[in-house]
């Protein structure tokens, strides 16, 4: 964990602080690369470089959606277990790895150069500025300091917009919720990278109680009853399936906000991941409330 | 004792479940609450709303679960007669689990009626435990085993499933944990009728229960039909878990405890049994899961099946020390086939195959250019990225074969295998809390928080009470939505993956010696099979003996699960290949059950990965799932 984290920060000193580091005395174009997990690809993606590569990319355009891997990536395997001989056999010049794939670093410095990128800022407060330091470390590195900026202003932008969306919103508090199967629900609260987008937004979040590590913890959909007046943002397709068994349910089925229609319903955003996922998340969430409201 | 009751245990239990109810309840509704707020809540009225439809449902589907799983305990502990049995033994909660997890990834509309494909999946376990255990007139140590097996298939499909999927089977995973939590009626309505069906059938049985749990002979001279009236008593039993599992998923502990408990205050016959065992489970269910309600927000989704298990662990503890453990009756050795007229020949054949399998599955392979057989200086490279795994695979299934050879020989039960140890529970167990304290551990903290647990296991023999607890513990971990949960799944997995070249070599040591020192141990292994009594008349110290080779094959599952990880079916295997081709001597034989047990898990290694490549199947689970049925055979053909 720490050297994870030692990595990270030294890439991130040597880019921000201008000291004069590797990473920016010989700027390295950004060629072959490969991503062994989500998050990395997704950020690649989002700076402009397509990875020669990334796991389970079936499941990556149903659950991370944007930005979308080009065909011409190919496919890793499982994303516990990224294939590494047919890494190797790709040659890449550069390889983008996961904290927790750490227990396999030396079978991948076999192969070429490689970096942890961790933007997920598990059990810091703020995870989005977390995100987008690491970012900015990995944008440096590749000699993308340009695209990462015209990102950041992408999310300032984002925010602009949904603000605007967003000036007639009534104030109510917010559950933002993933319905695992219409009985219990994943509610983002204190600590997720939603919560610091509701905070931008000026938004309550509705669920102020303990939260995990990550930012969620796991609930029987009646504690929706705590809250009454609030309002109830559902995040995934898995939600649209259980939504049904949610509202059959006597004690959801008699809140207000039932009754009234305050619950709006998003597709999948990955609830980690740093700048990318938090650019969905401001646009689809932004949309989404102001539809109910206006 | 004849009027003995457990009184005071039912006092306290009851006492401890109204305070707690009466706390929960005064929490939700302070300003106190009337019979009218019981039936007809005000809509308007959140926490109205949540008494009649959460809190009321709750406490009587606990009360009647917790009374069906007793029973259920109560009836098999009594058929099977074994202390130890419980549900969980006949497989319904693998059985649930898999029907389960097929029907959410491929015909998720069938969860409409999600309680009917739980019950379907239980059924179907039962069903071919049944049959598996037919042609031996359903005896209880074949159902034991044919349970234990049809558990261990239904795990490793489940785990497949599970671990390619993992990001729509949340909802699996905490059915599979034993929630209790109600959201309305439903639940309760689905369980009344059901259960006083099946419990009325139980009624029936008190009579000839009392003599099934005799010995045969006696059961049979008084009159009995025994095949008969095991398969009715069997079949009620799991249907009593099978509607429960059903409902509420996977609640474990309760059917152990409620009879051991109502046995430990002196309850003899069997309908007092029956009655205290589901009193006694009812309270028991609903005060853990009143506790469980009153915890704080964050904690109230533990789910109450892994609370029960929790508590029980102490119990099950003093419970197995004062069993005699792991003493499972003779079964009729399976006589082999044909004996080899020239073993030693045959051996050195088997062993020469070793060196060509080693060379096909480094050198055959799909990379991204395709399938090649891979010659010069590009195979020089590839071995680099194969052999280590490829001698992992090869030496922990040597490993695990030999130590499932050694158990079966010294207890002569042909079902014997690593897995009764447990090791295996006790390594998820370290690793996975391993992972709950250090957010990105390295392989070496891994291995040795695996080997922690796995020697733990093996010195306080607990493995049995593990092997419920790691599940629940996963099942925590998966409720919790873990980002890292796949890395622990790939692990739990038995995947060669993260293999290095230096536990490569020290597995292939620790196989080495352990072959080379076979030869010293043969003459023990040769006498052991035919009895106690024989082997002791010849002059093999018993309890040295058996100390030195329990040791052995123990040290020997460990390091296979250190190195490539937790689940085993090769110790089952390789002895049985080595005995169906018709290696008979003890040298011989263990010699060439680790020849056997090594090839399947270095063949099933490189079908895995490339069966879908490059997606990974676990060499273990792909041993298994291939596996399973042979030993299925095996186990029904009766020979």
């Amino acid at each position: 964990m720490w050297r994870a984290n030692e990595l990270s920060r030294r890439a991130f000193l040597a880019a921000s602080a201008c000291v004069c580091g590797p990473a920016l005395s010989q700027p390295r174009p950004a060629g072959r690369i490969v991503a062994l997990d989500w998050v990395s690809g997704q950020s690649l993606l989002a700076l402009g470089i397509v990875p020669l590569a990334m796991p389970e990319l079936e499941r990556y355009a149903r659950l991370v959606v944007e930005p979308a891997a080009p065909a011409s990536v190919r496919e890793l395997g499982l994303r516990s277990e990224p294939n590494l001989e047919f890494v190797d056999q790709l040659a890449p010049d550069l390889i983008v790895l996961p904290p927790q794939l750490e227990p396999v670093r030396a079978q991948i410095d076999r192969i070429a150069p490689a970096m942890v990128f961790d933007p997920n800022g598990f059990g810091e407060t703020d995870p989005l500025s977390h995100g987008a330091r690491a970012l900015q470390a990995l944008a440096a590195r590749l000699d993308a300091v340009q695209a990462y900026e015209d990102l950041a202003r992408r999310l300032e932008m984002r925010f602009r917009e949904a603000a605007q969306r967003l000036r007639d919103y009534d104030g109510r508090p917010l559950y933002l919720a993933t319905i695992i199967d219409g009985r219990r629900m994943l509610v983002f609260g204190r600590g997720s990278l939603f919560q610091t987008v509701l905070d931008r937004l000026g938004i309550e979040n509705a669920w102020t109680g303990m939260t995990s590590r990550f930012g969620h913890v796991t609930l029987t959909v009646d504690r929706l009853s705590q809250r009454p007046e609030a309002r109830l943002l559902c995040i995934g397709d898995s939600s649209r399936a259980s939504i049904a068994t949610l509202l059959a349910s006597p004690v959801v089925a008699s809140l207000p906000f039932v009754g009234a229609g305050r619950i709006a319903l998003i597709p999948d955003v990955l609830f980690y991941g740093g700048l990318p996922s938090a650019i969905r998340f401001v646009e689809l969430a932004s949309a989404a409330l102001a539809q109910r409201v206006g | 004792m004849w009027f003995a009751t457990p009184l005071w245990p039912v006092l306290t239990l009851a006492a401890l479940a109204l305070l707690t109810i009466a706390r929960n309840i005064a929490t939700l509704l302070p300003e106190g609450v009337g019979i009218g707020t019981l039936f007809m809540p005000d809509p308007s009225l959140p926490s109205q709303m949540l008494l009649h439809y959460t809190v009321l449902p709750r406490i009587v589907v606990a009360l009647m679960a917790g009374a069906a799983l007793g029973l259920s305990g109560t009836i098999l502990q009594r058929i099977l007669r074994n202390p130890l049995a419980d549900p969980a033994t006949l497989g319904i909660a693998s059985g649930a689990y898999l029907a389960m997890a097929i029907a959410t990834l491929f015909f998720p509309a069938a969860l409409a009626y999600r309680d009917w494909v739980a019950f379907a999946g239980a059924a179907a376990a039962l069903a071919a435990i049944l049959a598996l255990s037919w042609r031996r007139g359903l005896s209880p140590v074949t159902v034991i085993l044919a349970g234990m097996i049809v558990s261990l298939y239904c795990g490793a499909v489940s785990a497949v499933l599970t671990l390619f999927n993992h990001d729509f089977l949340v909802g699996l995973f905490l059915w599979g944990a034993g929630h209790l939590d109600q959201q309305d009626w439903r639940e309760a309505i689905f369980l009344a009728p059901r259960l006083l069906v099946v419990g009325a059938v139980t009624l029936l049985m008190l009579r000839p229960l009392t003599l099934l749990a005799l010995d045969d002979a006696h059961a049979r001279s008084l009159g009995l039909s025994l095949v008969a009236w095991r398969l009715v008593a069997l079949t009620a039993a799991a249907a009593l878990a099978a509607i429960v599992t059903a409902a509420v998923g996977v609640i474990g502990f309760i059917g152990l405890a409620a009879p051991t408990l109502a046995r430990a205050c002196g309850v003899r016959r069997s309908g007092a049994l029956l009655l205290w065992s589901g009193v006694l489970g009812a309270l028991l269910l609903l005060a853990t899961d009143q506790l469980v309600l009153g915890l704080p927000t964050t904690y109230r989704v533990f789910p109450t099946g892994a609370v029960t298990a929790l508590l029980g662990a102490p119990l099950l503890f003093l419970l197995i020390r004062r069993l005699k453990l792991l003493a499972p009756p003779h079964l009729a050795s399976a006589a082999p086939t044909f004996r080899l007229s020239r073993p030693v020949t045959a051996l050195i054949l088997l062993a020469l195959l070793v060196p060509f399998a080693l060379w096909v599955v480094t050198a055959l392979g799909e990379s991204s250019r395709g399938w090649s057989l891979a010659q010069g200086n590009e195979y020089v490279h590839l071995l680099s990225w194969r052999w280590p795994r490829a001698i992992a695979a090869f030496s922990s299934g040597a490993m695990l074969a030999l130590a499932g050879a050694i158990m079966q020989r010294m207890t002569g039960n042909p079902m014997a295998s690593p897995e009764v140890l447990g090791v295996s529970s006790g390594a998820v167990l370290a690793v996975v809390a391993l992972l709950l304290v250090d957010p990105a551990p390295t392989r070496w903290g891994q291995i040795l928080a695996g080997s922690g647990g796995a020697m733990a296991v093996l010195l306080l023999l607990v493995g049995l009470t593990l092997t419920s607890g790691s599940g629940f513990v996963m099942a925590v971990l998966m409720a919790a939505q873990d980002p890292r949960l796949g890395q622990v799944l790939a692990w739990m997995s038995g995947s060669t993956y993260a293999v290095r070249p230096v536990e490569a070599i020290s597995g292939a040591l620790l196989a080495g010696i352990t072959l080379l020192s076979v030869p010293a141990l043969r003459r023990w292994l040769d006498l052991m099979p035919l009895g106690e009594p024989v082997a002791k008349a010849v002059g093999v110290p018993a309890e040295l003996s058996r100390g030195v080779l329990y040791a052995l094959s123990a040290v020997l599952t460990a390091g296979a699960t250190i190195v490539v990880g937790p689940l085993s079916f090769a110790g089952l295997m390789g002895p049985h290949l080595a005995r169906l081709a018709g290696f008979e001597r003890a040298s011989m034989h263990l010699t060439a059950s680790a020849l056997c047990g090594g090839l399947v898990l270095l063949v099933a290694d490189w079908l895995g990965r490339h069966l879908i490549f490059p997606f990974p199947v676990p060499a273990r689970l792909f041993a298994t799932i291939v596996g399973g049925p042979f030993l299925l055979v095996l186990l029904g053909g009766g020979r």
